[in-house]
């Protein structure tokens, strides 16, 4: 099923975050992981991508690394830092409430 | 042979402003467009067809661009630039105003060096701010070992001078921020290469002694701590916070124990702090001058020069008066209200940078700047102590005295400045291939 794309746009800085905090990645892995891990649902445009991950890095919650290998395809990894952790884990919690509140009216409750 | 890649990012790149910015990004997106490519080919499509998958799904190159564009942009910084300016050309002015004359018992500072001496600081502190500073983290090694030679070069040759190590020595915490820089990820190796790493430099700034030495050696050993410790805070080396953290303060009580062992068992450094305290109990001896100063200053009114009671004239018994001692000599001679002014300006200045310092995100940025500012505040309270008649360490306050100096420090200073406008630089740290949380093509 195809979604809205303005459903995805407040909440892709949450996703990017939560990506990492299973690991560094790279943003092509990372495109292909959300897409896995949605089911296919999260098509998320590398070209929303970049400019996302370089805005959170800026604001210090993830920093970035590169593999020095010489002549081989250098890839910029991303790595979740503490205080990326910490908005991570607010992040999450809001999105939680704002899903369950969602889901109570949905449902319609008296 | 990557045609319509390479056309997309011609038409990303000319999105993006910021000329500096744009080779790292553009790298970054190749990267991207090229994993994408292999993976369509992988599915069994032609190049061409792989391409133009690849590029469909990056998006519009035009937006992608913009993307970056609105991200990455210079930020100015011309009102601290002004103020560094502003503070220097004060300086200088108090400096030859306060030391014409023939009263001073040594031929006073001259005009045309001094003068000459803010033109090339000026010049250094625009060089500093428009130069690149990440090369200081590309090449951390490199230059380590390069100030290294030139400092074992220096004292081996001996024809410049032992005075003049001070002012390579001003560059050694900033040498050895690069250094600390270069150990990313290597581990245990990393993190004690990086911590020794720090003897060869104090052992180079020791072989050559003069006044400053104490001084040198105390900013660089407290600034490579607390550098050490910001790295070890972020698990720089990958051995853990709580490993890093827990050696470096054990070796912290542990030298500096010893420090403080060795500075209370030894005469000379013994009396050199009580009478620094206390001048008063050695006047003809170790507290010469710290007891004419304090009565300069006791003396000394808001405006206007104070009365001096000594048995000599200010100038005679105060000979350092014309650089070390000059901002006491403002004080006697001008007043205390134009030396709050002076102090004010360059206070502000101090603060606007340590502020920013500590907004910076990048690990590159923050040890860069910590690795100037720390030595300049350092340096900027031994000097008033020094002025006000506590007479330990000698440190020249910065901006303010010695001409050399002048043009180092506005050089340091726009260094500063340019971490500051690049802040919003892509900094990439590298490491050497190792396996990273099991992690890794």
């Amino acid at each position: 099923m195809t979604i809205d794309k303005s459903l995805l746009a407040g909440s892709t800085a949450l996703l990017v975050l939560k990506l990492l905090e299973s690991g560094d990645k790279y943003g092509y892995q990372m495109v292909e992981e959300l897409r896995r891990r949605s089911d296919q649902t999260f098509e998320l445009k590398s070209g929303t991508l970049y400019p996302l991950l370089h805005s959170l890095e800026q604001k210090g919650y993830i920093e970035a690394w590169e593999e020095d290998v010489g002549t081989a395809r250098p890839r910029r990894y991303y790595h979740l830092t503490d205080s990326g952790r910490r908005q991570l884990a607010e992040k999450e919690d809001e999105w939680r409430t704002y899903a369950g509140a969602m889901f109570r009216v949905l449902e319609g409750g008296a | 042979m990557s045609d319509r890649i390479e056309t997309y990012l011609n038409i990303a790149g000319e999105q993006i402003r910021w000329k500096r910015a744009r080779p790292a990004l553009l790298e970054e997106l190749r990267t991207h467009l090229l994993d994408q490519r292999d993976a369509c080919l992988a599915e069994g499509m032609s190049e061409e067809e792989a391409q133009a998958e690849a590029v469909r799904q990056m998006g519009d190159a035009v937006s992608v661009g913009l993307g970056l564009d609105r991200v990455h942009r210079p930020k100015p910084q011309w009102g601290l630039l002004l103020l560094t300016v502003a503070v220097a050309v004060a300086g200088v002015v108090f400096r030859l105003v306060l030391t014409a004359g023939d009263e001073w018992p040594t031929a006073s500072v001259g005009v045309w060096e001094t003068v000459l001496a803010l033109v090339l600081g000026i010049g250094g502190l625009f060089i500093g701010y428009f130069l690149d500073y990440t090369f200081l983290g590309y090449h951390g090694k490199r230059i380590y070992l390069a100030a290294l030679v030139l400092g074992v070069a220096m004292v081996a040759l001996e024809t410049v001078g032992f005075y003049d190590m001070s002012y390579l020595a001003a560059f050694y915490p900033l040498v050895y921020a690069g250094w600390l820089y270069s150990w990313r990820e290597r581990g245990w190796k990393g993190f004690l290469c990086s911590i020794f790493g720090m003897i060869p430099l104090l052992v180079v700034r020791c072989v050559s002694g003069d006044s400053g030495l104490m001084f040198d050696l105390l900013v660089l050993l407290v600034t490579g701590v607390l550098l050490l410790m910001l790295l070890s805070w972020k698990d720089w080396y990958g051995i853990g916070r709580k490993a890093g953290i827990g050696i470096l303060s054990t070796g912290i009580l542990f030298v500096g124990g010893w420090g403080c062992v060795r500075v209370l068992s030894s005469d000379y450094m013994s009396n050199r702090l009580l009478y620094g305290f206390r001048p008063e109990l050695d006047p003809t001896g170790y507290g010469y001058t710290g007891v004419n100063i304090h009565q300069a200053l006791e003396s000394a009114r808001w405006m206007g020069e104070g009365l001096w009671a000594g048995a000599y004239p200010y100038e005679m018994m105060l000979p350092g008066g014309q650089e070390d001692f000059l901002l006491t000599t403002m004080i006697h001679k001008l007043g205390w209200g134009p030396f709050l002014a002076l102090i004010l300006a360059f206070f502000l200045l101090t603060i606007c940078l340590l502020i920013k310092c500590l907004r910076q995100k990048n690990t590159l940025a923050k040890l860069t700047v910590l690795a100037v500012v720390m030595p300049l505040a350092f340096r900027t309270l031994v000097a008033l102590g020094m002025n006000f008649g506590v007479v330990i360490l000698f440190a020249h306050f910065p901006l303010f005295s010695g001409n050399m100096a002048l043009v180092m420090d506005m050089y340091l200073i726009g260094m500063v400045l340019s971490v500051f406008r690049q802040e919003k630089l892509p900094i990439t740290a590298r490491k050497t291939q190792r396996t990273y949380f099991g992690f890794g093509q």
